[in-house]
């Protein structure tokens, strides 16, 4: 058995699920739709009965142990309300079962998701991460349980950090929804104060996304996986400076980098690209950290030779100039165009092994779907 | 190093349209299905052989054990007339060599993609799950995970040829040896390892142990010595060629060159093999070389020896002289590991088991259990059974036409140390247990000696015996196993290893657990026409007709089952009831209760401490007033024992607190049908009844009365009667025998 972490095609949003062989599970941002067949033949991954393949249940009702909102944006939580259980975990209901409602064991989010112009999910986000304080600020003992735990990544609107609640940039998380982890610790690198309040300022969430580096361990190997929600190439800067000035360059250093911002040319530079078609020195620089045999994942739409952005195939160039085009993994063609698999990651003492998307055998897919009508069909006159 | 070279890009190439071979063309229709990970590059055709290739993506991991890439390019070659997986190349001109599951050293390598048989899975081979079995080989390669930690090594060499050689005379020193065909039926293929002496073929043998080699890929039979002496070394580096030079360059030999014209060399090669460079030797890889040609030959002919006025003179070993020699034809044969104990214990997956037993009764059951123990590496035997083995015993015996009229114990016997190729392993004694040989000396040697004394004689004379009859110092347990008179149910009575649940108790509750089981109430019932006579001598000379595959069945369960009855120290009784239509088999089981003994008039009554319980139960119920039933039970008379088990009672009883008064209602019914369902093993042995608190359980007046009455009633049969009164913690049982 080997660690696993999948990137859900999920057109321009992020869904990404970690698995650990010691049974530990996390979602970084959700993107859950229905799943239906477009008119241009595409169809829309079906998240949720995944989900319900891949999560643990507690009596009977599914729980993700960490559920991360790297920051409040639709591209981010679609989904999260109708999913996603909000509430005192002991009123759990039969309806809510029927409903596989996830209960989040434990849950992160900036100080962004409790400004109150949001979209309906990020909303149910906020009112949720707004009962899980009231109960931590109430003393009450049941706040330390699963479905109740709740972190803020970064600072509050003053600068300012509440004992027990905050992790700030910096911090290096080994316990998780209760539990020390053996195969998993998270470091924090953003947001960062100064982000916050420009984030602030500029009404721009993106630049207060929660960037974080996964060290996954396997026996002796440990694999790092960046994941940074919409942070730009100013973000990275400030995070490079910071972590080069403490000498902590190994924080840097990736096998898997979920391209920030869907692919967006962001990273590398203001936008328009045409405007600003250079690449910045940090974004150059930050790509170097990258270890042998790296990955990049863009968690977006299928990216084509125009001037979308995101994503943007500029970026996906100055991607795969660095870790070549068959490492570079775009959801939204992974396995087909047509019927996009996750892009999967299996972690082992040996590092990163992308786990290629395989066509299904006649049978499951036969006995998958329904099959077309058969017979002598009279139509009526 | 010596490798094969196919020139593939010598062959003609075709479009993938113009492939002809069904088989081909479905590997391109499952490759198309999914072009991302099977990339079609191209065809060739060559002679009757079709060649397809590929680019196939793999999931190589980021730090790879073996160099595997994350494309691979791959032949798959298709043969006209299909006889086995198509052959699967990896073209990579660097591709490793000699990793595991690829086969002969060769370019382009050859991977050895599945361990099945082709003929096997040939009805259900497709492409496209060969194509996926071709990617797990090469993403399990990449990770070095395709040998698993724990499967058995590769050996090193694969070849046609096989020497049968015993555990035990390769982990003696051998020094002279030879070989010899097994067998008139086995040709040139099969030979086993001899003396010098017995060896048709004279040898100049030498056993040799060659350093450590990592596992991977096979060899296949190489005709020549050169491939070995590149390949293998002894001695921290000497080579096979300088072995044999040694030989070749003998003076002793030399000088009498001409005798040697009919002995060839025959090396015998022990090689370590180990999982990888950094581990230790796990297993041993033993096979034999031989050179085809004569040593004389050898010598002369490569140049090595030239004629002198006193035999031959050596000459030095120039190049041409090594090439010529390393260039002769030689015989590879592997070894073949002889069927023995321990061996077949290990192919059964089984452990050995050395300690001797006693198999009393070498019948049908007997003969077929022995059988299956020995193949499975179990035990060690002395077998006793004084029966002749006659025609239609056949019918379901282990022995064949060639043993009627021997002894059944000596034709096992020889047959079972024939089998293991150990002489000592059973011992016959064509005797039988009766109360005149118990006390037989080598009967009783055998008893004391053995682990286990195994009733299979399916005798109730021979089980009590065993069970009461055997000197009281051999402590020896004993395990009876027996068919039900249709042969469709085995039942296994073990005692414990302390004995305190002795066989015949055991079967008392054998009878009862019948009585109490509704499945079973069958189990002893005869069918009409069941026996068929097999000599007209005697109304004795009876056999049952018995289904042959219901013995093998049976027999199977119990060899199944004894080994860890044996090995267990708790008594059992066991019942497997096999079902006519569908062949599944009805477990029933039982943990023995405790019995205890009482000594009255001149008779041990043993009275089941399960019934006592029931009893004192029975008689709680009915405080302040008396209680009783009938006692069920058996009477050896022989052996003055009564055994007390069960326990009916009336509907219409009279319970008052001074009396009790056994009815009659349905009891004589409900005997009735325990007699039927126990085949009239059990008897009616006496009367049971409760005085209330406070009371002694010295029999009343009324209590001799009914004594004597019933005493009275049970002379004609000439059998005792038991009365138990039982009180509150007391219980008095008193044996009344009609004078």
């Amino acid at each position: 058995m080997s660690h696993k972490i999948k990137f859900y095609p999920v057109g321009n949003g992020d869904n990404v699920l970690l698995k650990l062989t010691e049974g530990f599970t996390a979602m970084f941002d959700c993107q859950i739709r229905k799943p239906e067949k477009k008119d241009d033949g595409t169809e829309v991954y079906d998240v949720k009965t995944d989900l319900m393949e891949e999560l643990q249940t507690v009596n009977g009702k599914p729980f993700v142990d960490l559920f991360v909102n790297s920051h409040p944006h639709m591209d981010h939580c679609l989904g999260y309300k109708a999913n996603f259980y909000h509430g005192d975990p002991d009123d759990y209901g039969d309806t809510n079962k029927e409903n596989e409602e996830i209960i989040i064991g434990e849950l992160w989010v900036t100080q962004k998701v409790f400004q109150l112009d949001l979209c309906d999910d990020a909303n149910a986000i906020r009112n949720e991460a707004n009962r899980r304080l009231r109960l931590f600020r109430s003393g009450d003992a049941k706040a330390d349980k699963l479905g109740n735990r709740i972190h803020i990544i970064g600072y509050n609107d003053e600068d300012k950090t509440e004992e027990g609640i905050h992790y700030i940039p910096g911090s290096n998380i080994h316990k998780i929804n209760g539990k020390y982890l053996s195969g998993l610790n998270v470091f924090i690198h953003a947001p960062l104060k100064s982000d916050i309040q420009t984030s602030w300022a500029d009404e721009d969430e993106n630049i207060a996304s929660i960037v974080m580096q996964l060290n996954i361990i396997s026996g002796q190997r440990i694999s790092k996986v960046f994941i940074c929600g919409d942070a730009d190439h100013y973000v990275f800067e400030h995070i490079m400076d910071i972590s080069e000035a403490h000498s902590n360059e190994d924080a840097l250093k990736w096998d898997i980098f979920l391209a920030p911002h869907h692919c967006s040319w962001s990273f590398f530079n203001d936008t328009p690209q045409k405007d600003n078609p250079d690449v910045v020195e940090s974004a150059s620089k930050f790509l170097e950290y990258a270890n042998e045999g790296a990955h990049i994942v863009s968690s977006s739409n299928k990216i084509e030779d125009n001037d979308n952005n995101p994503p943007h195939f500029q970026a996906r160039k100055q991607y795969i100039k660095k870790v070549t085009a068959e490492r570079f993994k775009n959801t939204a063609i992974n396995g087909g165009e047509k019927k996009p698999q996750p892009v999967i990651y299996e972690f082992d003492s040996d590092g990163i092994t992308f786990k290629r998307a395989l066509s299904y055998t006649g049978t499951t897919t036969i006995l998958g779907s329904s099959t077309p009508r058969a017979g002598l069909w009279m139509k009526s006159k | 190093m010596d490798e094969i070279k196919i020139d593939l890009a010598a062959y003609e190439d075709i479009a993938i349209s113009d492939l002809r071979f069904p088989r081909a063309k479905e590997f391109v229709r499952a490759a198309s299905y999914d072009s991302e990970i099977y990339n079609v590059t191209g065809a060739k055709r060559h002679g009757n052989t079709e060649y397809l290739f590929l680019t196939i993506a793999v999931d190589k991991p980021q730090y790879p054990v073996i160099d595997i890439r994350e494309y691979e390019d791959i032949a798959i070659v298709f043969d006209e007339i299909e006889t086995d997986f198509p052959a699967v190349h990896a073209l990579r001109p660097d591709f490793p060599q000699g990793i595991p599951h690829t086969n002969i050293r060769m370019r382009p390598v050859w991977l050895c993609i599945t361990e099945e048989s082709f003929d096997e899975v040939r009805h259900r081979f497709t492409a496209s799950q060969f194509l996926y079995q071709i990617r797990e080989w090469f993403n399990l390669t990449a990770k070095g995970k395709l040998h698993k930690d724990d499967q058995e090594l590769e050996p090193f060499l694969a070849t046609s040829k096989a020497v049968v050689v015993s555990k035990e005379s390769l982990q003696t020193e051998v020094s002279s040896f030879g070989l010899k065909p097994y067998n008139e039926y086995s040709g040139k293929h099969l030979f086993k390892l001899v003396s010098d002496k017995e060896a048709k073929t004279k040898y100049v043998s030498l056993r040799i142990i060659a350093d450590p080699v990592v596992h991977g890929d096979i060899n296949w039979d190489f005709s020549s010595l050169s491939y070995l002496d590149n390949n293998l070394t002894y001695n921290n580096g000497c080579t096979l060629f300088s072995l044999l030079s040694n030989i070749l360059c003998s003076q002793d030999i030399a000088s009498n060159g001409d005798s040697y014209s009919d002995v060839t060399v025959l090396f015998l090669c022990d090689i370590p093999l180990k999982r990888s460079n950094a581990s230790i030797a796990e297993k041993v890889d033993t096979f034999f070389v031989n050179t085809v040609e004569t040593l004389r030959d050898l010598a002369v002919k490569s140049g090595l020896w030239t004629k002198g006025d006193s035999g031959y003179i050596i000459n030095p070993i120039t190049p041409a002289i090594k090439k010529y020699i390393l260039e002769r034809p030689i015989q590879l044969l592997s070894c073949m590991e002889d069927f023995s104990h321990s061996f077949a214990a290990q192919c059964n997956g089984a452990t050995e088991d050395t300690c001797l037993h006693t198999l009393i009764g070498a019948g049908a059951l007997g003969s077929q259990v022995l059988n299956l123990l020995c193949r499975a590496g179990f035990g060690k035997w002395i077998v006793i059974d004084n029966e002749t083995l006659y025609p239609h015993n056949l019918a379901r015996h282990e022995l064949n036409r060639a043993c009627i009229g021997f002894n059944k114990a000596l034709g096992v016997a020889f047959d079972m140390n024939n089998l293991l190729g150990d002489s000592s392993l059973c011992k016959p004694i064509c005797k039988k247990i009766s109360e005149e040989t118990v006390s037989d000396a080598e009967i009783l040697e055998a008893f004391a000696n053995s682990k286990a004394i195994i009733d299979i004689s399916t005798s109730i004379a021979v089980e009590r015996i065993l069970a009461s009859d055997v000197d009281k110092k051999i402590k020896t347990r004993r395990i009876s196993a027996f068919l039900n008179p249709s042969g469709k149910s085995l039942i296994i009575l073990a005692e414990d290893t302390a004995r305190v649940h002795k066989l015949d108790l055991l079967e008392m509750e054998y009878y009862r657990l019948i009585n109490e089981t509704p499945e079973l109430h069958s189990h002893l019932f005869l069918k009409k026409d069941s026996k068929i006579r097999y000599r007209r001598n005697s109304c004795r000379e009876l056999s049952i007709k018995i289904n042959n595959a219901d013995v093998a069945q049976c027999a199977a369960i119990a060899a199944k089952v004894l080994p860890s009855i044996i090995h267990s120290q708790e008594a059992s009784i066991s019942i497997w009831q096999i079902d006519d239509e569908s062949c599944t088999t009805q477990f029933y089981h039982k943990v023995p209760s405790s019995w205890t003994r009482f000594s009255t008039n001149g008779y041990s009554v043993y009275v089941c401490d399960r019934l006592i319980t029931e009893i004192q139960t029975e008689r709680s119920k009915y405080l302040p007033n008396e209680t009783g039933g009938v006692l069920i039970g058996s009477i050896d008379i022989l052996r003055k024992k009564i055994y007390i088990f069960d326990s009916i009672y009336a509907e219409n009883s009279l319970n008052e607190r001074e009396y009790f008064i056994r009815g009659d209602k349905t009891v004589l019914k409900q005997y009735e049908k325990y007699r039927e369902v126990t085949d009239g093993q059990i008897c009616y042995v006496g009367e049971w009844h409760s005085h209330p608190d406070g009371c002694p359980t010295t029999p009343s007046s009324l209590d001799i009365k009914l004594l004597v009455h019933l005493t009275e009633h049970m002379a004609p049969d000439g059998l005792p009667v038991v009365m138990i009164i039982t009180g509150k913690k007391k219980l008095t049982v008193i044996c009344g025998i009609a004078q």
